[in-house]
């Protein structure tokens, strides 16, 4: 038979099990409220169903019109609101650096709404009109239809000796609404397509 | 009096045909910039006013959808714009902006409706205490009515004399 002192530590044990049982509710919300990793992600996927990382446009023309996918993912732990500002560049001109967002202006944006986990892709279609070339010197870009919207473009670029081609490159620029700013602020993401007028 | 009232009906003609002109001739591109603006400002105050409800903890899915329907609709009014379609930008605006402030609304009613993160806590807390005390509470009695029982027990068996002569 067990001693009295025996009995004594099993309803000590008992009791401090059932107290951690009692609180344990606690714990579970102190450590849901833990914050995780917080990022955004942006991506932009080529032509396809599904679309994948893949059969991007890469050699266009004034003849034919092209599309990508883009898509956002809220990883902040909060709802959060982005734009994203599509820009055109020739080899020239800058790119975003670090957290500053590149000095062009936007020809096209939209605003996205998101819960912390949700994911969201749209589609970007684009052509280009009044396409010249000056032999193998220059090529320039009079207009460019983002989705519905018909942008002045008038950009030039210089034949690119060592690729052989008059590139440029569409961007697209992540701007996230920064509660302490009071305002939306680039959010140090882009991805970008570089493209081969022909 | 004749030219009085005659005064009266010509500045009343004159101020309908004025009230009327933006219906006339669509609005300008002021008007349009202004709109644009204002729904901006909306959609931008309706999202911290989302933000501020889900940090009470209210599933705000609901209102960011509305949020989504009211972006989409500046950036429709932000096409119609850029095609110098300034009547179709201020309705698409207008829109954009009724919907925000929906939103806004919708979730201030929801914040004040939750119970915040500190009280739900509380809440916790107090019946974990509640939970522990009674268990405590049930412990010790358990402890105490074994105890009596074990001593009792104890009390009555009765010594079992060895005779160490059997050993030997």
């Amino acid at each position: 038979m067990p001693t009295l002192n025996e009995c004594k530590r099993f309803f000590y044990v008992a009791g401090l099990i059932g107290l951690i049982l009692c609180f344990a509710p606690n714990f579970v919300r102190v450590l849901d409220s833990q914050p995780e990793e917080q990022f955004s992600e942006l991506y932009v996927l080529g032509e396809g169903q599904p679309p994948m990382a893949e059969n991007y446009p890469f050699n266009v023309s004034a003849v034919g019109s092209y599309y990508v996918v883009l898509g956002i993912v809220n990883h902040m732990g909060v709802s959060m609101y982005y734009s994203v500002d599509v820009k055109f560049r020739n080899e020239s001109e800058s790119l975003p650096n670090g957290d500053v967002a590149s000095p062009l202006s936007a020809l096209y944006d939209y605003r996205v709404f998101l819960t912390n986990g949700q994911a969201r892709e749209d589609t970007l279609a684009f052509s280009f009109q009044d396409v010249l070339t000056n032999g193998s010197i220059s090529c320039s870009v009079g207009e460019m239809h983002l989705n519905d919207t018909l942008v002045q473009l008038n950009k030039t670029a210089l034949w690119d000796n060592e690729n052989k081609g008059f590139y440029y490159q569409l961007f697209i620029e992540l701007w996230a609404y920064n509660d302490t700013q009071r305002g939306l602020i680039y959010n140090d993401r882009f991805v970008g397509r570089w493209l081969n007028m022909t | 009096m004749r030219s009085i009232i005659s005064i009266t009906v010509f500045v009343a003609i004159a101020i309908c045909l004025f009230a009327s002109l933006p219906h006339v001739f669509g609005a300008s591109s002021q008007d349009a910039s202004s709109a644009l603006a204002n729904a901006k400002q909306a959609l931008q105050t309706a999202f911290v006013n989302v933000l501020e409800a889900e940090k009470s903890g209210v599933n705000v899915s609901v209102l960011i959808y509305q949020l989504n329907e009211a972006g989409g609709s500046l950036t429709s009014a932000e096409t119609a714009f850029s095609n110098s379609d300034y009547s179709e930008t201020v309705n698409l605006a207008d829109v954009s902006e009724t919907l925000a402030n929906g939103v806004s609304t919708d979730a201030a009613a929801m914040k004040i409706q939750a119970p915040d993160w500190f009280s739900s806590s509380l809440t916790t807390l107090a019946v974990s205490f509640l939970a522990s005390g009674v268990f405590i509470a049930i412990l010790t009695l358990t402890w105490l009515s074994f105890k009596r029982y074990y001593l009792r027990r104890m009390s009555k068996s009765r010594p079992k004399v060895i005779d160490y002569a059997d050993f030997e």
